[in-house]
């Protein structure tokens, strides 16, 4: 696996959005019964979802998010340094969208601008990757994550037609002289990549708009396939050892950790990793009930809507964040917030 | 680890949501209302804790009776 260390970055913002008002997962077009989806529910853990309608882009969500937080931080447009936006969910293969929020945000042409396609890890990753770039002549960088999965789902799919929500995401980077050590472990293992996969519409197998129907779930190859066995296995397997190794990286035990914002993939397995390393359940915030999975949004999502907070600031913790999932890709990282702002929940 | 018998009443209870004496070794899984992706999870979340493996997809597939379950956990835990 991949480590890195850094003593520069300081989390000055977060700010997420949604689309509209929450919707009851009774009310979504889907092929549960009534009784399958309060076992859904139970197990799984969502009730409600945000989904967006029409032609709204996560790119929309997110330049929400970033324009609110910009604001309410004082940041002035021209003082940002560069734009990085993870999603799975773009506007179009090309242009980037970071270059089309460059201009929707009014920020300088000198900022860097950049898109990665990176799914449930894509929030740690981009951490890294920010850090890394912040110094002395480039303090301040907006990390945009966030994926709109709602528009690539088969109703008729049940392993994914009540799973996942929609958001997008702001999170305001600084760079800060002697700020506390931040940790972060990076993996992949491509041998999992079809088992969550959209396998039309790219370059490999362009628009033939083949149709799966396989014990009753039927999408077609243009929707997001998802193996619901084999991501458990992949997830129980890896994720308690990075858990075990990012403490480890950090000189650190799990008693020092106040919370483990882990990837809302799923209540269950979210519970299984916890019973695997040992996290008590108030250290383990959990919300898939309220957004459902928004891939890389999740962990963003729970900072700002979990965290005890005084007046829109976290209190200063001490958090272990991982993602996990789609690649398969994961990463985990040990961060300290401290006067991080957090902008009211977004709807628009 | 768990005995074989904890094991059957926690999937009839817990996996499959039948009375405890429901299932025997030649229930067919099939015949299981909630024998479904979900179960599955739940299942292999219960090998997992209880006995240190899970089931791959090939072998969630190769499962017809309740007795291929408790097959997998005598041969796994050799």
């Amino acid at each position: 696996m991949a480590y890195f260390q850094n003593t520069h970055l300081n989390v000055r913002g977060i700010s997420c959005a949604v689309p509209g008002d929450p919707i009851d997962i009774r009310d979504i077009e889907s092929t549960f019964t009534e009784k399958e989806i309060k076992k859904f529910t139970k197990m799984v853990g969502v009730e409600e979802l945000h989904r967006v309608n029409g032609d709204k882009t996560t790119l929309d969500l997110c330049v929400a998010a970033a324009s609110e937080l910009m604001g309410n931080i004082n940041w002035e447009p021209d003082e940002v340094n560069g734009i990085i936006f993870i999603s799975q969910t773009p506007d179009y293969f090309l242009p980037t969208s970071s270059s089309i929020i460059q201009e929707k945000l009014g920020l300088s042409d000198s900022c860097f601008c950049f898109d990665i396609n990176l799914g449930c890890s894509g929030y740690v990753y981009g951490l890294q990757i920010a850090a890394n770039m912040l110094n002395k002549y480039n303090k301040k960088i907006l990390l945009l994550v966030g994926d709109t999965i709602s528009k690539i789902i088969s109703p008729e799919d049940k392993s994914v037609s009540l799973l996942f929500g929609d958001a997008g995401t702001a999170t305001a980077l600084e760079y800060k002289e002697d700020s506390s050590l931040s940790s972060f472990i990076l993996g992949t293992d491509g041998k999992g990549a079809n088992n969550l996969i959209v396998r039309e519409g790219a370059f490999r197998n362009q628009r033939e708009h083949k149709s799966q129907n396989v014990s009753g779930d039927y999408w077609k190859d243009a929707n997001l396939y998802m193996n619901g066995t084999e991501i458990f296995n992949f997830t129980l397997r890896e994720i308690p050892k990075l858990i075990e190794e990012t403490l480890t990286f950090h000189k650190a035990v799990k008693e020092d950790i106040d919370y483990f914002i882990f990837h809302q993939a799923n209540k269950f397995i979210l519970e299984q990793i916890a019973r695997k390393i040992g996290i008590e359940k108030g250290s383990l915030p959990i919300n898939i009930g309220k957004f459902g999975n928004t891939s890389s949004a999740t962990i963003p999502l729970i900072l700002t809507t979990e965290l005890p907070k005084k007046n829109n600031y976290i209190d200063r913790c001490t958090c272990l964040l991982s993602g996990f999932g789609v690649g398969y890709s994961w990463g985990a990282a040990v961060i300290n917030f401290e006067n991080t702002f957090v902008n009211n929940l977004i709807r628009i | 680890m768990i005995t074989i018998n904890e094991f059957k009443v926690m999937f009839e209870e817990d996996i499959v949501m039948v009375s405890e004496g429901d299932i025997m070794e030649n229930t067919l899984l099939e015949s299981l209302e909630d024998w479904d992706s979900m179960a599955v999870v739940a299942l292999n979340g219960a090998l997992d804790e209880h006995y240190g493996f899970t089931l791959n997809e090939e072998e969630i597939k190769s499962l017809v009776t309740f007795s291929d379950i408790i097959n997998f956990i005598m041969q796994k835990n050799k």
